[in-house]
């Protein structure tokens, strides 16, 4: 499976606006409800951060793939975010988010 | 981020997987935050693929 063919580009962030980790969940979060049929929002943030809480998602360099699993979906969804000021992300190596993958 | 059913272990994986291979290269992730549009963000991401597929491929 490519990424390239299940990322669409109506899901894919150039400028997102979150300040901290919370904010930059939600926002995702929320822009991919508003443009996914079926995927709920609040449902979508409790799994990720469900996710979060056994460790953050934020792999180091600047990266972070928060993921979940949903029940009614019907196939991968996936979206990309970029922060240009980068997002703290308790990441391993300490350092801002800018990629959200 | 990636939102798969709950029964799809497998699609999960190679998602994350695909995904985290294509950002070890540090030119890539550099190229990614300096991509002005939309247009360029996705066409950065087919390319990058399209090019690991081939190294895969000739492995």
């Amino acid at each position: 499976m490519r990424i390239s063919d299940v990322l669409s580009k109506d899901l894919i962030m150039t400028d997102l606006k979150a300040r901290t980790k919370m904010e930059l969940l939600e926002e995702m979060s929320f822009e991919m409800s508003c443009r996914v049929d079926g995927l709920n929002r609040v449902k979508l943030l409790e799994a990720l951060l469900e996710r979060e809480k056994l460790g953050s998602t934020g792999i180091g360099h600047g990266v972070a793939i928060p993921h979940a699993k949903l029940k009614g979906m019907d196939s991968i969804v996936v979206a990309f975010g970029r922060s240009k000021p980068g997002v703290p992300f308790q990441s391993m190596d300490g350092k801002q988010v800018h990629l959200f993958f | 981020m990636i939102v798969v059913p709950e029964n799809s272990a497998s699609a999960n994986l190679k998602a994350l997987g695909g995904i985290s291979r294509l950002l070890l290269d540090s030119e890539f992730r550099q190229k990614l935050i300096k991509a002005e549009t939309v247009e360029e963000l996705a066409g950065l991401i087919k390319e990058e693929e399209y090019k690991s597929s081939k190294v895969a491929g000739s492995m």
